[in-house]
């Protein structure tokens, strides 16, 4: 193929490639390649400097400005966050530790202080209370008993076992 | 609760930094491993020196500069939290972009969740007709013809999808290569191409109507 012949193109996938070859990406050969397309093609030569145009024209005449007071107000919000990490429960759980661990002590007192109350002090008044709660209980089941006490069949018991035997 | 926690947090991990370091001649790499053991003097230094590039980055996305300084704090605060995720495996500056890159696009998703109407909302990509909603230029002449020209650009920058937006603002103004944007972006190098040609389609469309 002679310098003056244009390469074998397709114009439609070149353009598309221009992109890159005006962001210099591409390996070396193939940026050969395109360069040697371009030298030969004015509608591609065209579109380049399209794409050259309208990243110029995407330059920002005022650029933006920063807040004086940026990194201060950064590192008082960090003062805030508190440390690397914080809202993660990996983080959080040192810092959680002597809840639960007061909780424990204050059950585990409680446990104690309850067990003791109820063998010394209040072991009489259980007692007492149990006592009473069974002679209530067994008053109770003396309804279910044959005989309840004043009941007619007690009545009758009372009178057969009283009564003499009237001898023939 | 919280304010009570980390007040104990504080007392519990704050480590002891007895050691003077050189922090400026440290890389942000070295820094970010200091950050993440709670060294606050090695993150005032990465915030000194990559502040202005959030910053930029965000207000490239959006196009304000008031939110963008509120984004670029949340960027570095968050860098903060997540400062032991941190693997110096990975580049400094693309973890960097990356999170900032998320915020920008999480960012903008509550803004259409806020149903917070963007220019980019009523205008939508390849729309010819479409008019162009744009704030009064000011009066000064000279000034006016430069601002009416970053008012559009910025409006046609904020007119791309998200993706879109982010691979032009990452190549034209941050200058990285496709393999770092498609890092940040987290897609493959040729759809990074891909949204760069459609991107450079829309921008021609906005900036220059007129020209085939």
């Amino acid at each position: 193929m002679g310098p003056s012949a244009p390469p074998p193109m397709n114009c439609s996938i070149r353009q598309k490639k221009l992109s890159a070859f005006a962001d210099g990406e591409g390996s070396p050969a193939w940026r050969s390649e395109m360069e040697a397309h371009l030298a030969h093609c004015p509608e591609c030569r065209q579109a380049l400097a399209a794409l050259d145009r309208l990243w110029l024209a995407l330059e920002d005449a005022a650029p933006p400005r920063l807040r004086p007071d940026f990194a201060p107000a950064v590192m008082a919000r960090m003062t805030e966050a508190s440390g690397p990490g914080f809202l993660d429960w990996r983080y959080l759980l040192p810092a959680m530790l002597p809840a639960p661990a007061t909780m424990a002590a204050l059950v585990l007192f409680g446990l104690f202080i309850g067990g003791w109350m109820g063998q010394t002090v209040m072991k009489d008044r259980l007692m007492t209370t149990t006592s009473q709660e069974q002679t209530a209980t067994l008053a109770a089941m003396d309804a279910f008993a044959p005989t309840p006490r004043g009941s007619l069949a007690e009545g009758y018991l009372l009178l057969v076992s009283t009564t003499p035997l009237v001898k023939p | 609760m919280t304010k009570f926690l980390s007040q104990i947090y504080q007392v519990v991990s704050e480590p002891k930094h007895t050691v003077k370091r050189d922090y400026p001649s440290l890389t942000s790499e070295d820094l970010m491993l200091l950050v993440a053991d709670g060294d606050k003097s090695a993150f005032s230094c990465l915030v000194n020196r990559h502040q202005e590039t959030v910053f930029r980055l965000i207000y490239r996305y959006f196009g304000k500069e008031e939110e963008a300084n509120d984004l670029a704090q949340e960027v570095f605060v968050r860098i903060w939290r997540s400062s032991k995720k941190y693997t110096p495996t990975s580049k400094f500056t693309t973890w960097l972009y990356t999170l900032t890159a998320n915020i920008c696009k999480s960012e903008t998703r509550s803004l259409w969740r806020r149903n917070i109407r963007l220019i980019g909302s009523f205008w939508a990509s390849g729309d010819h007709d479409a008019p162009e909603i744009l704030a009064p230029a000011p009066s000064p002449e000279d000034a006016a013809l430069q601002a009416e020209q970053g008012r559009l650009v910025r409006a046609a920058i904020q007119s791309l999808p998200p993706n879109q937006r982010l691979a032009v603002v990452l190549r034209r103004y941050e200058e990285l290569s496709y393999q770092e944007i498609a890092l940040i972006v987290g897609c493959s190098v040729a759809a990074v191409e891909a949204l760069l040609v459609r991107a450079r389609v829309n921008l021609q469309k906005k900036l220059f109507p007129l020209k085939k």
